[in-house]
C-alpha cells in the first residue's frame, strides 16, 4: 500500500501513452479522462483535495465535455482503436516498453518516493507564537488569488472574457 | 530525484511528442496539447504541496484558466476546419503549397 501513489503515476503515464499513440479521438478522449482521474488521485494523496476537485470539475467536467461533443461532431464512421491498426498498437507498445524500462531503472537505484512525506495532521500545523494553528495549503492558495494575486485574477478574468469574443469571431461564416 | 516527478515529466514529454507527430486527425493533436496542460498542472500542484510553497498553489489554478482559453480557441479553429472540409483531416490543409 506504500507504493499506491507510484502505481497511480505509472498508470497515469500509461494513459498518456494511450492517447499519444493517436487512435481515433474518441478513444484518445477516453484515455485523457482516465489520466485526469489518476492525476487527481496523485494530487490528493499529497494533501491537495481542493486542487484535485478543481481537476475533476474544471478540467474533466468543463474542458473534456466540450472536447467530447466536438469530437462527436467531427468524427468518422469507423473509428480506429488501439487494436485495429498496427501503427497505433506498435506506438503504444513502444511507449509501454519504455515506461517498464524506466520503472526497472528507478527501482534498481536509491530514490525517494515523493519528496517529503508528512503525515496528514503534522503537515498542516503552523507554529505560531501563542500555540498551534491549522493551515490548509491548497485552499489558502485559492484564497490568495483574490488578495495577493489580484492581478492574476484580473488578467485571467479578462482573458476568459476576450476568448469568448475570439471564438465568436473565428466561427463567423464568411458568405 | 523522486519517482513521481520523473513519471509526470515523462508524461509531459510523451504528450509533447504526440503533439508534434501528426497522424490523420487534427483533434488528436489538440488532445495531446490538453495532456501537456494536465501534466503541467499535476507537476505544479505536487511541487507546491510537497515543498510547502503555500502561495504558489495559485499557479496550477492560473495555468488551468489559460489552458481553458487555449482549448477554446483551438476548438473554434477545428470547428471552422470541420465546417469547410467535412472532417478534420490534416491532409485537407493544403492551400499553402510552398
Amino acid at each position: 500500500m506504500m507504493y499506491v501513489v507510484f502505481i497511480m503515476s505509472v498508470l497515469y503515464v500509461v494513459g498518456f501513452i494511450g492517447f499519444s499513440s493517436k487512435p481515433s479521438p474518441v478513444y484518445g478522449g477516453m484515455s485523457l479522462v482516465v489520466s485526469g482521474g489518476l492525476g487527481c488521485g496523485i494530487v490528493m494523496s499529497s494533501g491537495g483535495s481542493f486542487l484535485g476537485l478543481v481537476v475533476f470539475l474544471v478540467y474533466l467536467g468543463g474542458m473534456m465535455v466540450v472536447f467530447g461533443y466536438t469530437i462527436a461532431m467531427a468524427t468518422e464512421e469507423y473509428p480506429e482503436t488501439w487494436g485495429s491498426n498496427v501503427v497505433v498498437l506498435s506506438a503504444f507498445l513502444v511507449g509501454l516498453l519504455m515506461e517498464v524500462f524506466m520503472v526497472m531503472w528507478l527501482f534498481s537505484g536509491e530514490h525517494e518516493l515523493v519528496g517529503f512525506y508528512f503525515s496528514s495532521l503534522e503537515g498542516l500545523m503552523v507554529l505560531g507564537e501563542g500555540g498551534f494553528e491549522y493551515v490548509r495549503e491548497d485552499y489558502s492558495g485559492g484564497a490568495s488569488l483574490y488578495s495577493y494575486g489580484f492581478w492574476f485574477l484580473a488578467m485571467a478574468g479578462w482573458m476568459l472574457f476576450v476568448s469568448i469574443f475570439i471564438a465568436i469571431e473565428v466561427t463567423r461564416k464568411r458568405y | 530525484m523522486p519517482y513521481i516527478y520523473m513519471n509526470i515529466m515523462l508524461a509531459f514529454v510523451i504528450s509533447l511528442i504526440g503533439t508534434l507527430m501528426y497522424r490523420s486527425h487534427l483533434m488528436s493533436s489538440l488532445l495531446c496539447l490538453e495532456g501537456m496542460m494536465l501534466s503541467l498542472f499535476t507537476l505544479n500542484a505536487l511541487l507546491s504541496l510537497n515543498m510547502n510553497f503555500t502561495l504558489s498553489t495559485t499557479v496550477p489554478l492560473i495555468l488551468l484558466v489559460f489552458a481553458a482559453c487555449e482549448a477554446a480557441v483551438g476548438l473554434a479553429l477545428l470547428i471552422m476546419i470541420s465546417n469547410t472540409y467535412g472532417l478534420d483531416y490534416v491532409q485537407n490543409l493544403n492551400l499553402l503549397q510552398c
